[in-house]
């Protein structure tokens, strides 16, 4: 799944571990995290959304060929 | 694609849990160690102390794997993920290893010490698959 996490991260100007901080996660899950190697689950996503202050579909856009609403 | 902000740096509380841990494990390594070097060369003559010193290396083994619960229980949820493999290979390879022992002793055929070489079979293939995943190192 892509994201806009490397991009909110580097918009305010923080580094990984910086932010693995703020998520209470390692610098080896944010770097999971950001190159999609890993999807996060939905608490972290949760707290991914309320840290940058974005919605969940805001940051997180499902693969092409995902079933839509 | 790396970026300034990009550094190998871990943060701040994930260093100091790796530091505990680092603390933790090698302190009692150290235990088991001297324990054994101990029951090694007291641990034969006969009498009730013999009990003691095979008992004691126990203990820090027991420690051991307290602190390993421990950082488990630290672990995120894809710092787990990443760990698990490296668990399920170890302990498969550490019981298929003690059913052969078993097997071969059934025919007395016993290997001596053969404890050990679960014991080393199981962490060898645990470390192997960690390493091979890019599970969170101590």
């Amino acid at each position: 799944m892509e994201n806009l996490i490397r991009a909110e991260r580097e918009a305010r100007g923080w580094t990984q571990a910086m932010l693995a901080e703020h998520l209470e996660v390692s610098r080896q899950t944010v770097v999971a995290l950001e190159t999609g190697k890993y999807d996060p689950s939905l608490p972290l996503a949760f707290r991914i959304s309320h840290l940058f202050g974005k919605t969940i579909e805001t940051l997180f856009t499902p693969p092409p060929g995902s079933p839509k609403r | 694609m790396t970026s300034d902000l990009d550094t190998d740096d871990d943060s701040p509380a994930e260093q100091r849990r790796r530091r505990v841990f680092r603390a933790q494990i090698w302190s009692g390594a150290a235990l088991l160690l001297l324990t054994n070097v101990a029951l090694h060369y007291w641990g034969q003559a006969p009498g009730p102390w013999r009990w003691f010193w095979a008992v004691l290396p126990i203990l820090p083994a027991v420690w051991m794997v307290i602190a390993l619960l421990w950082r488990v229980r630290q672990l995120d949820e894809y710092q787990r993920k990443l760990f698990f493999p490296g668990l399920v290979v170890g302990f498969t390879v550490s019981m298929v290893s003690a059913i052969i022992l078993g097997t071969l002793s059934s025919a007395n055929l016993g290997v001596p010490n053969g404890g050990w070489i679960i014991a080393v079979l199981g962490i060898v293939s645990w470390e192997a698959t960690n390493l091979v995943v890019g599970a969170p190192s101590a």
